[in-house]
């Protein structure tokens, strides 16, 4: 006889337990140690999750949930928008080794009528969804950290050699603001590396020809440019805009600079150097690491090493 | 060349962003090209470092210049 919804209904809640949205949400207070997973479509997840839910859309589940929640023995909470598609689901992760699964009851539509609430990702226009698909792709970057690269604000200190390619793939990633800072101009000589510029744009300011180069690669960056050298005097003003620094210095005294002003103004530097075939790179984050001068107390003696 | 640092850069610039990986913290990767080689050493904070360090020195900027001698070897260029 072939089977009606009610039937698949009843069959997952014979094997599934429900939870409350209240024992959940006491749970979650308690910290006890176990995941929610959210099955709905991606546009019902865009309006509204539970924070922390990893979120496999029903259709991808037997396909995606291995990659996602590797180890079965962890206890999973399912949720849907009313608590249907949340059992027989539950009932598939139960057939794949998930032993500890429950349904959360009435789903997230319950949740939100109990007055727990549910958390927003920044929403992505169509174009950008379309943009930044092969990100999406990726469990550990998806839409939420899309999101988040496109809040993000990022300082480029040097738009010559190490600021090109990191400038570039910064602004391809969708950094949504890029501070740039170089008071250079473009020269016929930076071309052999200096890929974030081009030869129709010789004696430009790198900066400009930065910005244009980042705009056409990506219109979403908000770019700033800054035609100086970083001192003493403005350092301190123009970090404080940014959320991380990458250090593309061409010399010693801007290197150090910047190590004590990000240290002082406790922002990360993500550190590059090259010196000839070699290169080195590090991330040095106030107080959780090393800074430059840990690692280089006194810089070289001048001319030993050419910036 | 400096095309794989700065793309290095990048990559652990959108990891701190996301949150996800380990990022080079206490680590200083090194690249040679001509090799082909990677190597990665650990690094550590210096209790006795002068700006991060215990018991800290450099409690403001200062001139960078003279701290690298630049200063100096200019004005010995120059003949001071």
């Amino acid at each position: 006889m072939p089977k009606t919804q009610q039937d698949f209904l009843e069959e997952a809640r014979r094997d599934i337990p429900e939870v409350s949205a209240e024992e959940v949400e006491a749970r979650r207070q308690r910290g006890d140690d176990f995941i929610l997973l959210d099955v709905r479509e991606k546009d019902e997840v865009r309006a509204g999750y539970i924070d922390g839910a990893v979120t496999i859309p029903r259709g991808f589940l037997e396909f995606q949930v291995a990659g996602q929640i590797p180890n079965t023995d962890k206890e999973v909470v399912v949720y849907c928008a009313g608590g249907a598609r949340s059992l027989l689901a539950a009932k598939v992760l139960r057939s794949m080794g998930y032993d500890r699964v429950a349904s959360l009851a009435g789903g997230i539509t319950r949740w939100k009528d109990a007055g727990y609430p549910v958390v927003r990702d920044r929403q992505l226009s169509a174009e950008q969804l379309e943009r930044y698909s092969r990100h999406f792709l990726l469990r550990q970057i998806g839409e939420k950290g899309q999101g988040k690269l496109l809040d993000a604000k990022v300082l480029l200190v040097g738009a010559g050699g190490l600021g090109s390619p990191s400038g570039l793939y910064l602004a391809a990633a969708g950094v949504g603001t890029m501070g740039i800072v170089d008071a250079d101009v473009v020269d016929l000589s930076n071309l052999q590396r200096q890929v974030l510029h081009s030869t129709d744009r010789i004696g430009v300011l790198k900066t400009e020809s930065a910005k244009q180069m980042i705009n056409s690669l990506n219109p979403d960056v908000q770019v700033r440019l800054y035609n100086e050298r970083l001192t003493v005097d403005n350092v301190m003003d123009i970090f404080r805009d940014y959320d991380i620094i990458v250090d593309g210095c061409d010399n010693f005294p801007t290197r150090y600079l910047v190590n004590d002003a990000a240290f002082f103004a406790d922002k990360p530097v993500v550190h590059g150097s090259i010196f000839q075939f070699e290169g080195q790179a590090s991330v040095f984050k106030p107080r959780a690491g090393p800074c430059y001068r840990c690692l280089f107390p006194t810089p070289p003696p001048p001319g030993m090493v050419p910036s | 060349m400096p095309g794989v640092i700065g793309v290095i850069q990048a990559t652990e610039t959108i990891k701190l962003i996301v949150g996800q990986g380990e990022p080079l913290i206490g680590r200083l990767l090194m690249y040679d090209s001509l090799a082909m080689r990677f190597r990665e050493i650990r690094i550590r904070r210096d209790p006795d470092c002068p700006l991060c360090g215990t018991n800290p020195t450099i409690t403001e900027l200062l001139n960078y210049e003279e701290f690298c001698g630049l200063e100096v070897a200019e004005s010995a260029a120059v003949g001071n």
